[in-house]
């Protein structure tokens, strides 16, 4: 139903149940948030969104009033500015202003606000905020004296991720945001998705970042520089820089990558087969041995950390192959230096991922053996774009290094293990060819279909009859438990931690949206159809590596390079 | 045992109801004078609530502690006609000779200290109550001499 209110003296259309804000942003007026998040329940806690009501004393926030037929409203009066730079000049009196060294500089909300509401001068004098800075985890870092309280990163751990890592503890003035008992990250029960980082307006959660580590290794006459990217990291920059289509987006990645100094450049595509044939493996073997099911997937290292803490007796239904972006670290240190004829040791090998948990995975001592780590670095896309800048790379303009061949025999595997979905897709086809003994041209769920947060499906193959599910987001995992606890028909169970799989990553850009992970999802869903190989069994180059480089049967016998295993975490959950 | 102590403590509140929550708190709070870090970890899973929201909910208020009590627990009065009657001045001398601060423990177990709001004895301020004992208008030298007694009791060089 719609009717008339009117804004700034002018009528303007809304509909029933729309809140103020919702109706001022789609007519075009821009009035600042900090604490409102798109499909969250309003809580109204930073008041920057407040309007002038007709009729009402106070000023009223947009963000939590739905629209009525007697309102009239005034965005931008006198009185709400003077409000909203009150409020700014408020929270930035006792923030520790060192904006210039800051993780944020640029693209802080806080900042931005601060300079569209023109604060000039230091009208209200507090107390600097001083607080240690929780450096413990290897993948997210909380400086409490940055936070403002808006409450984001609290909501979406607590009401999407089902984590609640941070809550509000203390109040009044000594009020912060801290894991149970102020433990830090590293021993909380964060799982590393990276949410709050993309959420938070200013630098209280940032990402660590590894650059000067890695650069030390530029330098080094001893060590190769290797870097691994996904395609889902080309799609995602295809996205976020613009390109058009009909540049070879893979050609534009690799060039930025050699100018940056890395000389051995390739894409996980390859490690993303050998995940699916260790996956294979490992279910054969349950099949075989009766149990335990369903098989988790453990190429989420959110999930993975997730089921160790507050479900250790699932342990074992965890997949035992290591993730795709750990195997590719396996394939460079193992494969690509013997065919270069190096050392495992003679390569540092950086890894992009939209992924901050993956900096966590890459730390766990299971991911190192005989002193050769899988991955020397992970770094997230969003620093990837850092790093693009630093070294002055003109993304549209540069030269691409037409010369090089790009095209490997990988399956489309390596384009669909970022997409909810994608990896159940692969992996059915890769045990159906190891069951039945012949490829299969239809596919078992479209990947295509991404917004459920949940897929139950039977799957038929020779002679079984597998029940698979598929978890597009951890919002949903309650909904799997609670499943696992009634059905016993359950052979197959993917989770992805992040919405949107990967697409919705904590390592993305800040800018990132619902819709530019659409978007960027379409191109790896296109590329994988126009690829030739369907299916990683078609990979002739993987029998050879098994078979020159690996020296195991494929799939590998729970090789110590190819499989990993699990640990119980006591942590507070 | 503790354990025990704990699950007899909270049968009596059913599982997954969060109102119960506070009366579970201070249940536990009266049983030793603290709430410890594992019992924290039992009620989570019993109430089925996070146990950073758990420790949010703990934090709001000023009853709830997190470390345990010293075998002399000091409560020293911050309320305005204590501290107007010089409060922070005995605060510095029972950190100085206690060794701790506000709401810490020394390594042995004797001394615990909690500075904290009015505790009601304005007409006697400046107040410090031992283990629920209140001494009023105490003076510097009276608190040294307590400490000192204290000391030698527990044959603690000073």
């Amino acid at each position: 139903m719609t009717f008339e209110i009117e804004i700034n003296n002018k009528p303007v259309k809304v509909k029933r149940g729309e809140t103020i804000l919702e109706v001022l942003n789609r007519i075009g007026i821009k009035v600042p948030t900090l604490c409102s998040m798109k499909d969250f329940v309003p809580t109204g806690m930073c008041r920057l969104c407040v309007v002038e009501l007709e009729g009402r004393d106070m000023l009223i926030p947009s963000c939590s009033f739905k629209v009525e037929e007697w309102m009239k409203i005034k965005t931008h009066s006198p009185r709400v500015i003077l409000a909203r730079k009150t409020i700014i000049e408020l929270l930035l009196a006792n923030h520790p202003d060192d904006c210039l060294y800051c993780e944020r500089n640029g693209n802080c909300e806080l900042q931005q606000h601060a300079e569209d509401m023109h604060v000039r001068e230091r009208r209200i004098v507090g107390g600097r905020n001083q607080t240690l800075v929780d450096k413990s985890s290897i993948a997210i870092i909380h400086e409490p004296s940055k936070c403002i309280l808006c409450g984001r990163c609290v909501r979406i751990c607590s009401e999407q991720m089902q984590i609640a890592t941070f809550s509000f503890t203390r109040r009044g003035i000594g009020t912060s945001v801290r894991p149970a008992l102020d433990k830090p990250i590293n021993s909380s029960n964060c799982i590393f998705c990276g949410q709050c980082v993309r959420l938070c307006p200013t630098a209280a959660l940032a990402d660590r970042v590894n650059f000067s580590e890695m650069q030390v290794y530029f330098h080094d006459p001893h060590k190769k520089m290797a870097v691994t990217y996904s395609p889902a990291v080309a799609a995602i920059l295809a996205e976020h820089f613009n390109f058009k289509t009909s540049r070879n987006i893979n050609a534009v990645i690799h060039s930025i990558l050699r100018k940056i100094g890395f000389e051995i450049v390739f894409d996980t595509s390859m490690a993303a087969d050998v995940m699916m044939v260790e996956m294979c493996g490992d279910f054969l073997n349950r099949i075989k041995q009766n149990g335990p099911f369903p098989m988790f997937t453990s190429s989420c290292p959110a999930w993975v950390k997730y089921v160790e803490q507050s479900h250790p007796q699932f342990i074992k239904n965890l997949c035992t192959a290591k993730s795709f972006s750990q195997l590719a670290g396996v394939y460079a240190k193992h494969v690509i230096t013997r065919q270069k004829s190096l050392l495992p040791d003679d390569i540092y090998l950086v890894s992009i991922l939209p992924c901050t948990a993956a900096k966590f995975e890459a730390s766990r001592p299971q991911m190192t053996l005989m002193g050769i780590s899988d991955i020397d670095s992970v770094i997230t896309v969003r620093e990837f774009i850092r790093m693009i800048n630093m070294y002055g790379i003109d993304v549209h303009r540069i030269i691409t290094e037409i010369n090089e061949d790009f095209s490997t025999s990988a399956s489309v595997s390596g384009k669909l293990v970022n997409i909810s979905g994608g990896t159940t897709e692969m992996f059915l086809k890769t045990l159906s060819y190891f069951i039945t003994g012949q490829v299969t041209e239809k596919s078992f769920i479209s990947t295509r279909l991404v917004n459920k947060d949940i897929r139950e499906f039977k799957v038929q193959m020779g002679d079984n009859t597998f029940g698979v599910v598929v978890v597009n987001g951890m919002s949903s995992v309650p909904v799997l438990m609670q499943l696992l606890a009634e059905r016993q028909d359950i052979h197959f169970v993917e989770v992805m931690a992040c919405n949107n799989a990967c697409m919705g990553g904590g390592g993305l850009p800040l800018e990132w949206t619902v819709d530019t992970a659409k978007r960027s999802m379409k191109y790896l869903l296109d590329w994988a159809e126009t690829d030739k190989i369907k299916c990683p069994t078609q990979n002739v180059q993987l029998k050879e590596i098994y078979k020159n480089y690996l020296n195991v049967p494929m799939p590998s016998e729970f090789n110590e390079r190819l499989h990993t295993y699990f640990v119980k975490r006591d942590v507070f959950v | 045992m503790s354990e025990d102590k704990l699950e007899s403590l909270l049968q009596v509140y059913p599982s997954g109801r969060q109102e119960y929550l506070i009366p579970a708190l201070q249940d536990m709070q009266q049983q030793w004078g603290y709430i410890p870090e594992w019992a924290i970890k039992r009620l989570a899973a019993h109430l089925q609530i996070p146990a950073s929201t758990i420790y949010g909910v703990a934090t709001f208020y000023n009853q709830f502690r997190f470390v345990p009590k010293g075998k002399y627990h000091f409560q020293l009065c911050y309320g305005t006609a204590c501290y107007l009657f010089g409060a922070s001045t005995l605060l510095q001398e029972l950190e100085s000779m206690l060794g701790i601060k506000d709401g810490e423990i020394s390594d042995d177990g004797i001394f615990s200290l909690e500075v904290g709001g009015c505790l009601g004895g304005c007409a006697q301020a400046p107040v410090v109550a031992v283990n629920g004992e209140f001494y009023g208008n105490l003076s510097l030298s009276q608190l040294q001499k307590m400490v000192e007694n204290i000391k030698l009791e527990e044959s603690i060089s000073a």
